[in-house]
């Protein structure tokens, strides 16, 4: 490996992670990220499902849009063959998690479903045709998608667990002052805007 | 002009087609039984998830009974009744449980050490120099209890917690969630218990609350059956051997030795 694929790997995955943070710089995928951060446990279990799935689906969309879809012309049909392609595979996941995880299944059972049709994935595969990334970078890309999810999570549900102690007013309590939180922690994460200038 | 129809046709209909295919062989590769034993014991089973057998859950308690991981007459809100109809499930004969009567073990008539403001549960409380009372061994009132009670069996008077025993499932989610560990099991039809749990040295708890245990000791001398005993500081009932005479609360000097009856 020589340098310059090594920069690569660092500028996608830090890029990815802090500066394009799939949450709280692109908006994808706000669902789960308010959904599943009520509780630092499942919020992990929730981002690990998400690394996992976001690293399969940008693999597996690559494949399919380099052999199937380019050699035939048929880019326009990228959006609905990358939904059929990750829903596919997140059923296979879920079937597979169900025999081998029955707890993280639990936990996780009613949000696997919602991963699948998730805009973050579909953004994953479509942002990374878009850019023009090969196997390996795509690859990447998706871990590290994954990985900036986790992050988000993981904060807000740390600030959520301590939001739940505090004397909030009554008209802000739950969904709203969530939302503003998220706000908050989107411009904090503005910051990270500065390290590659 | 055929073409451009058929093949996007075929290919995203062989990508269909794949994971259809796909999808089945999975779901016949990572099937999962049930163990049909525990479905039948989860229906019997409250359902209040409460955690008092022990296990995380329900679901994972009728798990462990089928396998014989666990024993029978663990489910406490199920009472008898489900330990016996477990037992049929299993074809075992399952032991009774004890009776057993949830209490506060204080009364306090404290003063304040100095005026609390801030978040209002016990646990918060508590951390602020064991809280506000003058005994760090009482009742801080803010109801954490009452909070996490899934039964509404608990409701606040005159400073502590009073649990309503019929509706009170003795899950004990409450004596979990007491900072100060008041919240105990009394064993037994009806009986006596201690409403104090203060092991500070007579002259110190008798300073700090009018109705503390101050450990003179006259209890013990009272019991005819060893039953009760000083131990650091407070009287404790031993309810393997109590017998319920009430010799102990005829002499208590500070009347804080007090009845209790699982049928009110």
């Amino acid at each position: 490996m020589n340098g310059d694929t090594f920069k690569l790997i660092i500028y996608i995955s830090f890029g990815t992670i802090l500066m394009n943070n799939f949450v709280l710089t692109n908006f994808l995928g706000i669902c789960p990220f308010l959904g599943v951060s009520k509780k630092l446990n499942s919020a992990v279990g929730m981002g690990l499902a998400v690394i996992f799935v976001m690293t399969i689906a940008s693999i597996v969309t690559n494949l399919t849009n380099r052999y199937l879809l380019v050699p035939n012309g048929l880019e326009y049909l990228q959006t609905l063959a990358f939904i059929l392609v990750i829903a596919g595979f997140v059923q296979l996941i879920e079937l597979f998690m169900k025999k081998v995880t029955p707890p993280l299944y639990k936990t996780l059972g009613i949000y696997l479903p919602l991963i699948t049709t998730n805009c973050a994935i579909l953004g994953v595969a479509l942002l990374s045709v878009q850019n023009e990334y090969n196997l390996w970078q795509s690859a990447i890309y998706g871990a590290s998608a994954g990985i900036g999810f986790l992050l988000a999570t993981v904060i807000f549900a740390g600030i959520r667990e301590r939001l739940d102690l505090n004397d909030v007013p009554k008209y802000f309590k739950g969904l709203p002052i969530a939302l503003i939180t998220a706000a908050f922690l989107s411009m904090a994460f503005l910051g990270f805007k500065g390290i590659f200038g | 002009m055929l073409k451009e129809i058929l093949i996007p046709i075929a290919i995203l209909g062989g990508i269909g087609l794949f994971f259809g295919i796909a999808l089945t062989i999975a779901s016949k590769v990572f099937e999962v039984k049930k163990n049909e034993k525990a479905e039948k014991i989860r229906q019997i089973l409250p359902g209040a998830n409460c955690g008092a057998c022990g296990y995380s859950g329900c679901d994972l308690y009728a798990q462990a009974v089928a396998e014989g991981k666990a024993e029978a007459n663990l489910c406490i809100p199920g009472t008898n009744t489900t330990a016996m109809a477990i037992g049929e499930v299993l074809g075992l004969k399952v032991e009774k449980q004890k009776t057993r009567v949830m209490k506060a073990l204080c009364c306090p008539d404290v003063t304040k050490k100095f005026e609390y403001k801030g978040i209002q549960t016990c646990a918060a409380a508590a951390l602020l120099y064991k809280g506000e009372n003058s005994c760090n061994y009482s009742c801080l009132g803010f109801g954490d209890c009452v909070a996490v009670c899934p039964h509404d069996a608990i409701m606040m008077k005159d400073g502590i917690p009073i649990i309503d025993p019929m509706l009170c499932t003795e899950c004990g989610l409450c004596a979990k969630a007491c900072p100060k560990n008041l919240i105990q099991y009394l064993i037994g039809e009806c009986g006596y218990y201690v409403a104090c749990v203060s092991q500070d040295t007579g002259k110190v708890t008798n300073k700090n609350c009018k109705n503390g245990c101050i450990a003179c000791g006259l209890c013990v001398k009272a019991c005819q059956d060893d039953a009760i005993h000083v131990i650091n500081n407070v009287a404790i009932i031993d309810y393997e051997k109590c017998t319920a005479c009430g010799k102990c609360y005829e002499v208590c000097p500070k009347k804080i030795i007090k009845k209790f009856c699982s049928s009110y």
